[in-house]
């Protein structure tokens, strides 16, 4: 197989998130120390000629500051809410959405052909495989990092990881509560953004926005801190009124000690409502029977609060979830907790019984909680094709991969792009735009179903640059992102 | 404990090996910046090489490379930082070249043992180390037996490195080159140490942690152009230290003392200026925090917070005694969800500790088990229960004992918030301990552990 990864350009800076992928032999696996410059091409040397200057200072990380685009847009809106599911370590796609069957397949993942288009392992998520055409599958991803730390990123932030600007940049989900804050009832008790299983190290947080839109870490295997035991409402109770007896010198703004007891002192008041609520420990609960139906596992747990934060309404607009652990260097195929088996059939049950479930429920108006509910899976990257590498395992590929789709108009059934048959390159792209789809779109699309304008910005930013929900710029120069319109009708 | 002086543990950090260490010895330093590839055996060693230039200029020298090291400084910072902005990407490059002859490896494929070595000082065959990945060897030592910092290697994290240049190590600040006849980095660790801004940076560090503010602030974003007061930078830029004179003594003096952090401890806290009051009964702006116009609030670390309700409650945990003591992340699940929602300082990831408030904080004060079991009477050792055992509640209605209620309540008091209570909180805490009992002075202490000022250093 001949060495298809884009060589970069000397001296433009595309070549940082060209990174190493472009050194990597997808035969040998092996990190190769290029010899020499790469070559240019015709194409190169226009694209050098004509971008370089231009690019290089639109260039998120090396851009000076106050970069400005505009771009008119519809957004499509009809979703109230969001999920999205985070295949935190990178998930596989030839071993599941994007299955390809070679020498490396062992038998029982039981390839079964649904249609034409679509080839399902059986043996590792047949719920998925049965209700294919309630959700929509993309195979044409391309993505912008190879690297854990810098891909977790990209997927919650939307944009490079840029050190100059980390303190500033909001989550996606800060964004969405921010944009539904008009929305929000004097009843709800919940925050807007709710991330469910991903560690404090790794979530984006709010950003320079208010810290009301911070995302409200959740962890399905253990209690949550905020939810009063029925057993001890009274003896709370009895302390908080003491609390609010003694604290009355500090916490009636008379004593003047500056902003961060003014802060703390929020926070408070944004905890005292699920404390007090008796409600929040019946959303925050998990049916013995549900966590059963939903696979018995983390995963499971928290694709079923989701469901719990979405039917609850009660001020929740943006749950991350992170269904991490896909990152599978060795052994992937081992059976037993950790694996491909085990992760794709949590994924698989977890999943299921979501989609199931949302398409059951109605809320008070009657409306389906499918069709006003966005559900977006994606990893931040996609897993080495073909063969197992040495270890048994696939690294890490930014070249291919999936992401899936539904809820709020999304087209269950739909199939756009395809790989080649090792499952390593895009040979189709599937949708409007000459191009693999990246991130970018996704979340455009994502933004899109909220009714959110995705070119938008916010100017006045502590260090002066612009703040562009989706900005038109990729590493590699200039690009225009949107939403993928063939997902819909 | 040891008063290690200063630049002797910034010496050892920058300079140990370790044969099958783990982050919690002196190389634990350089090791948490090893950066790995996309396999994960893979160890990528001059992105680790870039990643400890960086943070070494940053934690030691304060000087922050972010910005160029992935560029130059011109055409980019020239509003941010006047002297960074003459910087060149080839200044950071040369910086990273001190430490090309070290390695950094796992000596299995995976897993928390990493070799740290100048060279290539062992072989596979070895029998102690285990296997080493076969990539290790692949590419040509130099005549030190390290691959050097070759400017053709791939990045994980940085645009590419420019092949056409050579790279020699040349020390950012003073130019000076290493003894062709010593080891590159110990002569670094020399150069980093006895300079002067070494000094100056540590005890502004130390300065901002005591006082919220540092003299430079932030105080890991030193603008080397704008420190004299008699050479001031061009217009519009103004000086950057709030008091340069200060600074400048106490960081003769923190030489002058051979660089004994105790001591600048106290020289810090005995200042008028740290023992201010954080009340200010004028009319107080935000500008005035620059000049220390009274004590400024800040919320504990999240060890701190720990270390703080441990001391408090007299209940400390099943690993250690104090969240300060840990290295990584403690055993204990319950702990460390505590410390990482407070934002735990995280070595590993050498990612400082955040102290921003959140609603799981407060959540978790009020609520978790963590706190809840710490308060409790039945707990073996707390400070309720002992109050308690002291003076009985059956006790207190005795007209002989009218004192032991007050005694406990001021107990519970000095012990969370180490203060008496005012009149009217010893009333209203003798009136609910005395109606609630045994009860009463867990609610005490729970209520005061959610008092704001349990949570700040004010």
């Amino acid at each position: 197989m001949k060495h298809t990864y884009n060589q970069g350009l000397p001296g433009y800076c595309a070549g940082y998130h060209e990174s190493v992928g472009q050194y990597l032999d997808p035969k040998t696996n092996r990190i190769e120390v290029p010899t020499s410059v790469p070559k240019l091409t015709r194409r190169d040397v226009m694209r050098l000629g004509g971008l370089t200057i231009g690019s290089y200072f639109l260039l998120p990380c090396l851009s000076p500051r106050n970069v400005q685009a505009s771009q008119r847009v519809n957004p499509r809106g009809g979703a109230d809410n969001v999920i999205m599911i985070f295949l935190h370590g990178g998930a596989s796609q030839m071993d599941t959405f994007d299955f390809k069957e070679g020498p490396w397949m062992p038998q029982d993942f039981e390839p079964k052909t649904i249609h034409e288009g679509l080839k399902m392992p059986m043996g590792l998520h047949p719920k998925m495989a049965e209700r294919h055409e309630k959700y929509a599958i993309v195979r044409s991803m391309n993505f912008w990092e190879s690297e854990h730390t810098r891909g977790t990123y990209y997927v919650q932030a939307g944009r490079i990881l840029s050190p100059a600007r980390t303190h500033e940049i909001p989550s996606i989900g800060s964004i969405v509560a921010l944009e539904t804050a008009g929305q929000r009832r004097d009843s709800d008790f919940l925050p807007p953004f709710v991330s469910i299983n991903i560690s404090p190290t790794d979530v984006v947080g709010p950003g320079l926005l208010n810290s009301k839109y911070a995302p409200m870490g959740v962890q399905t295997d253990k209690s949550s801190p905020f939810i009063v035991d029925g057993k001890e409402r009274k003896a709370y109770e009895t302390r908080r009124e003491l609390l609010n007896e003694l604290d009355s010198s500090w916490r009636n703004g008379t004593d003047n000690r500056g902003r961060l007891t003014e802060d703390i002192e929020a926070y408070y008041q944004a905890a005292y409502p699920m404390l007090d609520n008796s409600k929040a420990g019946e959303v925050f609960k998990l049916d013995e029977d549900d966590h059963k139906r939903y696979g018995e596992s983390k995963m499971g747990d928290s694709m079923l609060l989701s469901r719990n934060l979405v039917e609850a309404d009660s001020g929740t607009k943006f749950v991350l979830i992170d269904a991490g652990g896909w990152d599978l260097h060795q052994n992937s195929y081992v059976k037993g907790a950790g694996g491909q088996y085990q992760l794709c059939w949590d994924l698989d049950n977890g999943l299921s019984a979501l989609l199931d479930d949302l398409e059951e429920k109605t809320d008070k108006d009657g409306r389906r909680l499918i069709d006003k509910t966005f559900i977006m899976v994606v990893g931040e990257f996609g897993r080495t094709p073909g063969a197992l590498n040495h270890h048994k395992g696939r690294d890490h590929h930014r070249y291919a991969g999936f992401s899936l789709f539904a809820g709020a108009g999304v087209q269950g059934g739909r199939i756009l792009g395809a790989t080649d048959d090792q499952g390593g390159t895009v040979t189709d792209f599937g949708w409007h735009r000459p191009r693999p789809i990246y991130p970018e779109d996704t979340i455009a699309t994502l933004y899109s179903t909220m009714g959110i304008d995705w070119t938008k910005k916010i100017t006045d930013t502590p260090s002066g640059r612009a703040f562009e929900y989706i900005e038109n710029i990729s590493p590699k120069g200039p690009m225009i992102f949107g939403q993928i319109d063939e997902l819909f009708a | 404990m040891y008063n290690l002086p200063y630049d002797y543990m910034v010496r050892e950090m920058l300079t140990a090996t370790a044969i099958h260490g783990t982050l919690d010895g002196s190389a634990g330093y350089l090791i948490q910046h090893s950066i790995d590839g996309l396999r994960g055996e893979d160890s990528m060693h001059e992105d680790t090489c870039d990643e400890i230039a960086l943070h070494t200029f940053q934690n030691f020298m304060g000087i922050n490379m972010q910005c160029v090291s992935c560029h130059d400084g011109e055409g980019h910072l020239e509003g941010v930082n006047l002297w960074l902005s003459r910087q060149k990407r080839a200044d950071f490059w040369k910086q990273a070249a001190f430490f090309g002859n070290i390695r950094i490896f796992r000596p299995e494929a995976t897993g928390a043992h990493f070799c740290l070595l100048d060279g290539a000082a062992i072989r596979p065959e070895d029998p102690w180390v285990g296997k080493i990945m076969y990539h290790d060897f692949e590419t040509p030592l130099n005549e030190r037996g390290g691959t050097g910092y070759r400017m053709e290697a791939p990045s994980v994290l940085r645009p590419k490195r420019n092949p056409k240049l050579k790279i020699e190590p040349e020390f950012l600040t003073t130019g000076e080159k290493p003894d062709p006849g010593k080891n590159p980095r110990e002569e670094f660790a020399r150069m980093l140490t006895s300079n002067f801004q070494f000094a100056r940076a540590t005890v502004n560090l130390f300065w901002a942690q005591f006082m919220t503010v540092g003299i430079v602030d932030p105080p890991l974003d030193w603008d080397l152009a704008r420190q004299d007061p008699d050479n001031p930078p061009p217009e519009p830029w103004t000086i950057q230290p709030s008091h340069p004179k200060l600074l400048d003594k106490l960081a003769q003096d923190f030489i002058d003392h051979k660089y004994d952090l105790r001591h600048l401890f106290k020289t810090i806290c005995r200042s008028n200026a740290y023992q201010l009051s954080s009340r200010y009964d004028g009319e107080y702006k935000p500008e005035h925090d620059r000049y220390y116009a009274r004590k400024l609030v800040r919320r504990l670390s999240a060890e701190e917070v720990y270390d703080a309700l441990a001391k408090a409650t007299g209940v400390f945990g099943h690993d250690v005694e104090f969240a300060m003591e840990l290295l990584e992340a403690p055993g204990d699940h319950e702990l460390r969800e505590f410390l990482d929602f407070f934002g735990r300082n995280n070595r590993f990831l050498s990612k400082a500790g955040n102290r921003k408030p959140s609603v799981i904080q407060a959540s978790l004060m009020m609520n978790s088990d963590l706190v809840k079991k710490k308060i409790r009477a039945n707990t073996e050792g707390s400070l309720t229960q002992k109050l308690l055992k002291e003076n009985p509640p059956w006790e207190w209605s005795k007209p002989e004992n009218n004192q032991m209620l007050n005694k406990s309540i001021e107990e519970v008091y000095l012990s969370t918030l180490c203060r008496m209570p005012t009149a009217e909180e010893r009333e209203t805490s003798r009136k609910h301990v005395a109606r609630h009992r045994d009860l009463g002075l867990e609610n005490l202490q729970w209520a005061l552990l959610n008092k704001l000022e349990f949570i700040v250093n004010y």
